[in-house]
């Protein structure tokens, strides 16, 4: 069983070179975070030096679309990973499973999620040493609140004037409020009042 | 006590045999698993990627038929059972049953109202009309983006259809409830429940337990 070996070889280097929070959050409030590659940057030379991989495995993969501040789509990922840690000299190995999440109003949030798992994995396995808890994403979202994206989508519904708008309004608004029963409720009755008023048959 | 027969299965013990009332070659081979089932203690329903996608995207189906006919329906969560069926339909309206069915991709949904009359559906929402006491069913076929990791190694471009106008995907067909039909069902379904109970007595004879 050399894994455990090469696991604190790699923590006994770790320890004293550590990794320095050398970013800045460019979005928020400007806090101070250890981004991915300066995770691989540091480990990526001990686990070779060290004979030690780490191969992911996803379990679990979650999308929840959300609604940013400005009202564009962000897609919010959360992964469960396993790593398995594992020694290039006799193929024991230990795995290790965390958590990571995620925002991004792009194609991105599911490689972001990864990266988090990968790095949270990273520390804790290796005991990295860190200043405070303060470590996440280089980009802050900031999610509208519930109440305030379903006002907005009331108001959309309350402008339509034809039953092709309120179509779409009506679509676009339940599937934003998702599970939501008191939300889709709302909406449901903003578009009964709405197509009451409009002449025609839908 | 009599074995009640799921709407959604209805259809393979509603094909004729050489008389009307009888029960076809494959009615006979259903009922003969079934049989085995109780007898055994398992359950031989298998779950398939396209079951799997009209599980997950149900929810979706429904908001997609609710903007197109900018209606109200909420998923129906009631069972009801009488002295032969079983079932619970999608959505229970005031004048009809609703059911929904969710395609698996461009190539398979239905855009003609002929093309999705198929007999199978046709048995499962007269069973819904007969349990719901409505005069109309309707099934609706939605065309709604397939999950990602369904996909596989299909083409995206036969799954990913939100770009698609919401009126072309979704497919209305229509069935009247018809009296002489529904006891074409107690009829088969008594024949199945004879023919259960000597396939069991069969088994029992033929193992000693």
């Amino acid at each position: 069983m050399k894994i455990y070996k090469a696991i604190n070889a790699v923590q006994t280097e770790l320890s004293t070179i550590g990794i320095t929070k050398d970013r800045t959050n460019s979005q928020g409030s400007g806090y101070k975070f250890r981004g991915i590659d300066d995770v691989y940057n540091a480990i990526s030379p001990l686990l070779a030096k060290h004979g030690l991989c780490i191969l992911p495995r996803v379990l679990t993969r979650e999308c929840v679309e959300r609604i940013s501040k400005s009202g564009g789509a962000l897609f919010y990922v959360t992964v469960e990973v396993e790593f398995d840690f594992v020694s290039a000299e006799d193929g024991s190995k230990h795995t290790v499973k965390t958590f990571g999440e995620a925002m991004d109003s792009g194609d991105k949030a599911t490689n972001k999620a990864m990266s988090a798992a990968y790095k949270y994995a990273a520390f804790q396995a290796f005991s990295i040493p860190t200043e405070s808890d303060n470590d996440a994403d280089a980009v802050t979202h900031v999610v509208q609140s519930t109440e305030a994206t379903i006002k907005a989508i009331l108001a959309d519904i309350a402008e339509c004037k034809t039953h092709d708008e309120l179509k779409d309004a009506f679509y676009n608004g339940i599937r934003a409020a998702g599970n939501n029963p008191v939300a889709r409720e709302q909406i449901t009755k903003a578009k009964d009042e709405q197509k009451a008023t409009i002449k025609g048959t839908p | 006590m009599s074995i009640i027969f799921r709407a959604s299965a209805l259809s393979a013990i509603m094909t004729d045999g050489k008389g009307n009332d009888e029960l076809s070659v494959g009615a006979k081979t259903y009922v003969t698993k079934l049989a085995k089932e109780f007898i055994y203690g398992y359950d031989e329903r298998v779950t398939t990627k396209y079951m799997d996608k009209g599980l997950r995207v149900e929810d979706e189906s429904i908001d997609l038929y609710n903007a197109v006919h900018l209606s109200s329906y909420a998923k129906n969560t009631e069972r009801k059972t009488n002295a032969w069926i079983t079932g619970e339909a999608d959505i229970v309206a005031d004048d009809r049953i609703i059911d929904i069915k969710s395609s698996w991709c461009l190539t398979t949904f239905y855009v003609l109202a002929d093309q999705g009359r198929d007999t199978g559906y046709e048995w499962q929402l007269r069973a819904y009309m007969m349990l719901w006491d409505k005069p109309r069913a309707d099934i609706a076929y939605c065309l709604v983006s397939t999950p990602d990791d369904l996909i596989g190694y299909e083409s995206k471009q036969l799954h990913k259809v939100d770009h698609i106008n919401r009126e072309l995907r979704v497919t209305i067909v229509p069935y009247k409830r018809d009296a002489a039909l529904e006891d074409k069902i107690k009829i088969k379904v008594e024949a199945a429940r004879v023919y259960y109970d000597q396939v069991i007595q069969e088994i029992s004879k033929q193992h000693i337990y």
